[in-house]
């Protein structure tokens, strides 16, 4: 299988860089820029086809010695149980409960977060300033409902029964 | 180093500047003087495959040679004449040099549109 795959490189290299020679002889551009894109691509296949091989040569190359590792082996300290506790049988057998309601308490804590930190994100700027432009339309009238004096006064101004008049006078006006 | 190697190394450093040059010599435009009066008469041959529904094999070849034209000194002495079974027939007006009648041929039948290839049947000097 590495041999087909190292001959079709090969192959592929060789027929891109010929007709890429040929299509520059015939001056023909766009074709000898596909053909040595091909080139380029097979060129750094190979490369690295290369590289990988010496590096797996050098690492086969590195023998370690049986004996040494037999030693190494042996004088390993025993990997501790860490779940030991897990398999002693204790008088309130809580043990895997509480593991499980604290773990559990560690991820739903993790999820709130989560979604408060998505929430906060959903309030921006721009949306603040559009929804401010949208209350401004129910909003009170800039001054209050109170009628100033000078619209009381001018309610009883003769003539102020006039339709145009109420309409200037708006809040004041008598309906 | 082995004599061996060194040879080897040598004959391809040889090989490879030979290359170069042979590159370099048939890729490089050398122009000279055309008779201003002279035309060119191009035959070529032209095929579609895959292209869109809307275009005609005449507007593909006439786009071809506005871009192909626009690297040479010549234009087209009229509009090109379809022949049949994808056959085309044109002059351009003056006459190209061997650099420009390499470039042109080059440019004619390389990938510059897509769905379309052209084979350059002739362009030669009409007969008088």
């Amino acid at each position: 299988m590495k041999a087909i795959a190292w001959m079709a490189g090969l192959a592929t290299l060789i027929a891109a860089a010929g007709y890429m020679i040929v299509s520059l002889n015939r001056w023909e551009w766009n074709r000898a820029l596909f053909f040595g894109l091909v080139l380029l691509i097979a060129e750094i296949g190979l490369a690295t086809g290369l590289v990988l091989r010496r590096l797996e040569h050098l690492t086969t190359a590195v023998r370690h010695d049986p004996e040494t590792l037999a030693v190494l082996r042996d004088t390993r300290n025993p990997s501790q149980d860490r779940f030991a506790w897990l398999k002693e049988a204790t008088h309130s057998q809580l043990n895997v409960f509480i593991t499980f309601l604290v773990a559990g308490g560690v991820i739903v804590s993790a999820v709130a977060w989560a979604v408060d930190k998505v929430a906060s994100k959903t309030s921006t700027p721009v949306g603040e300033q559009r929804l401010a432009e949208q209350l401004s339309m129910i909003s009170y009238p800039r001054g209050g409902l109170v009628v100033d004096d000078v619209t009381v006064l001018a309610q009883d101004v003769p003539g102020a029964d006039d339709a145009q008049i109420r309409k200037l006078l708006r809040r004041g006006g008598r309906s | 180093m082995t004599p061996a190697r060194i040879a080897l190394g040598t004959i391809g450093v040889v090989l490879g500047v030979v290359a170069v040059l042979a590159l370099r010599s048939a890729t490089m435009a050398t122009h000279q003087p055309v008779d201003l009066d002279s035309k060119l008469e191009l035959v070529v041959a032209a095929r579609t495959h895959g292209g869109e529904s809307g275009q005609t094999l005449d507007e593909m070849v006439h786009a071809l040679l506005l871009t192909c034209r626009l690297r040479v000194n010549a234009d087209l002495d009229g509009a090109m004449q379809s022949e049949g079974n994808g056959l085309f027939r044109g002059t351009l007006s003056p006459s190209l040099d061997a650099s420009n009648r390499r470039e042109f041929r080059g440019c004619l039948e390389d990938w510059a549109i897509e769905h379309l290839q052209v084979d350059v049947i002739s362009l030669t000097e009409p007969d008088q």
